[in-house]
């Protein structure tokens, strides 16, 4: 599985994803997590948005909790779909990299 | 909190019911920007489409539910439909449309195993425009009125054979200029005739008598 078919909502899932592997976050703490972690500052839509189709694909899943704000939590195929995307990306910058060091 | 609620209302009632309480909750933590509302309201609309087209993989697991469902009697299936909802892109709706294709499929394919079309009339011969079925022409040609396509037919005849019978160097006929006017007609009549099996190619320098047989 990839981040890919989730369209405009792929970008927004990979920093949510990378912020849940810090540890179960409810929304407003992985909003503030994500902006200290990547300068971006996500819309509550466009998180829920993010939010809702990760738990539908399994990739995240709630904490059950007493307080309203409702923490998730990485999956373990969430935890394996970060794993593969970053390494995708570690090794686009590597030669991305190298590839300006040449020029 | 006037204006989250209101917000909340965009939202489909299966969303609301899953995360609004959350979502406020979360909300009321932070000061909303005007941004922030446009991307609420975006959030929204993003909702309603999400519900109405369900990924490929809930999709996969919905289909044996609903076969299974289905299976025990489309009566009960249809007390689930909720009146008002959009169901066009429900999965509901695209296994029902599915297993309907498949039925088409099979009585067809069975029918041509059958040889169900083995003796159809007309079957191997050349298709017939049926001109004479056409209550316009039967109008035209009691009124001694030739049909615009036909006249042009017969213009376009006649511009033909008027180039082979006078070699174009008795004449001062520009050949190129001529096959290129009559060309143009051709491009007309094809658009006009009342059948594509009428239509005709077009003109060129070398088969303007082979093309002419065509005409007459």
């Amino acid at each position: 599985m990839s981040l890919t078919d989730l369209g405009r909502f792929s970008d927004p899932s990979i920093l949510i994803l990378a912020s849940l592997a810090g540890g179960e976050k409810h929304g407003y703490a992985m909003m503030e997590d994500i902006e200290a972690l990547s300068g971006v500052r996500l819309g509550p839509g466009t998180l829920y948005g993010a939010l809702s189709r990760l738990e539908q694909r399994g990739l995240i899943e709630p904490v059950p909790s007493e307080d309203r704000r409702r923490p998730y939590r990485l999956t373990a195929s969430g935890a394996s779909v970060l794993h593969d995307h970053l390494l995708s990306l570690s090794k686009f910058t590597e030669v991305g990299l190298r590839r300006l060091a040449l020029s | 909190m006037k204006t989250i609620k209101r917000l909340m209302l965009l939202y489909p009632v299966s969303w609301r019911h899953r995360y609004e309480d959350e979502f406020i909750a979360m909300l009321e933590q932070r000061s909303i920007s005007l941004v922030d509302t446009f991307d609420i309201v975006f959030g929204a609309i993003d909702a309603h489409f999400q519900r109405i087209r369900p990924n490929k993989d809930t999709l996969k697991i919905n289909n044996t539910i609903m076969i299974e469902e289905m299976d025990r009697g489309v009566n009960n299936q249809m007390e689930k439909f909720i009146p008002g909802e959009v169901r066009e892109e429900a999965s509901e709706t695209i296994i029902a449309e599915r297993r309907l294709s498949n039925w088409l499929d099979d009585a067809f394919s069975e029918l041509q195993k059958n040889g169900g079309l083995d003796h159809i009339e007309g079957k191997g011969k050349p298709l017939d425009p049926q001109l004479g079925k056409d209550p316009l022409n039967g109008i035209l040609q009691n009124a001694k009125v030739l049909p615009p396509w036909l006249e042009l037919q017969h213009e376009i005849r006649d511009s033909i054979q008027q180039l082979l019978s006078v070699p174009p160097e008795q004449k001062n006929i520009d050949l190129p200029t001529e096959i290129a006017r009559i060309n143009q007609m051709i491009a007309k009549f094809n658009k006009m005739c009342p059948s594509t099996l009428l239509q005709k190619p077009l003109l060129s320098a070398a088969n303007i008598s082979e093309q002419y047989k065509r005409w007459l």
